[in-house]
């Protein structure tokens, strides 16, 4: 079914269409929520906690706009809720000392199991990217949020939303290619 | 003709043409001079043929003390998805020859093709029951929904403001009163009430504060009446104006 569709029975308290959004969204939620969190079963809290905020605010909502990057945006602000509270109450070992939001994703948590063998090396390469270039590839590669959209989310300006961007693809592929120098090799 | 003579038509053909004459003697000694027949190879050459047969390394050279090479630039295209660019783009005669921009290229195709796979993990325990279950006993939406939707649509009509002010005003009117209508109408009434509600409280009688109110009148009355007579009328430093006349509790204290 179309998100949109989906969205509007929401709206009008389908139970049903809820279910089927929760089941759509959680994957995506709980990745984002993972990106930010070390700790697994933070990370579900997070994810779930945001799926509960989106369904209480599903009525201030504009049919038509992006509704993954406003998903995205209420998962990222609870996340760095929880990791303020954390900074209050350290309860992570390794909890950083500078800006808040850059170094929660200062150490990227790589989910061991979970992805296949062949995104090790991403996850390895990324881990080595600084924080502001490591969330803009998650925002705008992994998640393919518009750079409008991350601006908005990121309180930043257009431009500089460009060029950390560009900047943290071309910082990406050489770090990939430190590690493994056949990497996309061009016949 | 000899060489140096061949050479020289050979530059100036290049530049503008030459005549009839000079043109047969220059093809007469190409064909017996083997190093100018090559000089005129190497002259008259297309662009590609030239380039095919540049010395190795000769433009990184070159760059290198100049502008530098572009690599950077190349590496912004291309992380910005330039290289689909039209024939119009200058950065495949780059890619071709640099091997770190051609690695690259091929490392950002492949990176941003396997890359969006990250963007859903597995939460090994679905997370569909616990939020069903703190969502269930919430109000349906919709129901919010419509109800703040009418009292917005309500507020938001063009009218809204005016109606506010008229409604604003017609209470202050009723509550403070008009001037000049004291004793009639809505204001009277309240008058009544405000009287009725003072007695209460302070337990004095109707009469008690009529009385009050017109002794007050009649001093108020006593006093200001020899003024006003006065007004109008010559003034009498003599003493004997009509204000001991009509007041005599006070004296007139001319010279």
């Amino acid at each position: 079914m179309d998100l949109d569709d989906l969205l509007r029975r929401c709206i009008k308290g389908d139970a049903l269409a809820w279910e089927v959004l929760v089941r759509r969204l959680q994957g995506r939620v709980y990745g984002v929520a993972r990106f930010y969190l070390h700790d697994r079963e933070e990370a579900r809290d997070i994810a779930q906690e945001a799926l509960i905020r989106v369904y209480r605010s599903l009525d201030t909502f504009k049919v038509g706009t992006n509704f993954t990057a406003w998903v995205l945006r209420i998962t990222r602000n609870c996340a760095i809720d929880r990791l303020r509270q954390l900074r209050v109450a350290p309860r992570i070992e390794e909890l950083p000392d500078d800006d808040l939001v850059a170094d929660a994703a200062c150490t990227l948590a790589q989910p061991a199991g979970e992805v296949s063998d062949n995104h090790q090396l991403l996850y390895r390469a990324m881990d080595q990217l600084s924080p502001a270039h490591r969330e803009m590839i998650l925002l705008k590669d992994i998640q393919g949020l518009e750079q409008k959209e991350i601006a908005q989310m990121l309180s930043l300006p257009l431009g500089t939303v460009k060029t950390r961007a560009t900047r943290a693809r071309i910082e990406l592929a050489r770090r990939i290619l430190d590690i493994d120098p056949t990497y996309g090799a061009l016949p | 003709m000899n060489c140096s003579e061949f050479e020289a038509l050979l530059y100036s053909s290049i530049e503008e043409s030459i005549g009839h004459v000079d043109a047969v003697r220059m093809t007469a000694h190409e064909a017996s001079c083997s190093r100018c027949r090559a000089l005129a190879t190497l002259v008259s050459g297309t662009e590609a043929s030239a380039a095919a047969e540049a010395v190795e390394g000769l433009a990184e050279s070159v760059l290198t003390q100049t502008s530098g090479r572009p690599c950077e630039e190349v590496a912004v295209l291309l992380a910005e998805g330039e290289s689909d660019a039209g024939p119009a783009a200058l950065w495949p005669v780059h890619v071709k020859t640099c091997k770190e921009c051609r690695a690259l290229q091929g490392a950002l195709a492949r990176m941003l093709r396997e890359i969006p796979v990250l963007a859903e993990l597995d939460p090994e325990v679905s997370l569909v029951d616990s939020v069903l279950q703190a969502t269930a006993r919430r109000r349906p939406i919709a129901r919010r929904r419509s109800r703040d939707s009418l009292w917005l649509r309500f507020v938001q009509r063009p009218r809204a403001a005016l109606e506010g002010a008229y409604v604003a005003a017609m209470l202050l009117l009723l509550i403070t009163g008009l001037p000049w209508a004291l004793s009639v109408g809505p204001v009277r009434t309240l008058d009544t009430w405000w009287r009725e509600r003072a007695e209460a409280a302070n337990g004095l009688s109707a009469s008690m504060l009529n009385a009050v109110d017109g002794s007050v009148q009649g001093t108020w009355r006593q006093l200001r009446t020899p003024e006003l007579k006065n007004i109008g009328q010559p003034w009498n430093p003599a003493g004997t104006g009509s204000v001991e006349q009509d007041n005599p509790d006070r004296k007139w204290s001319g010279t």
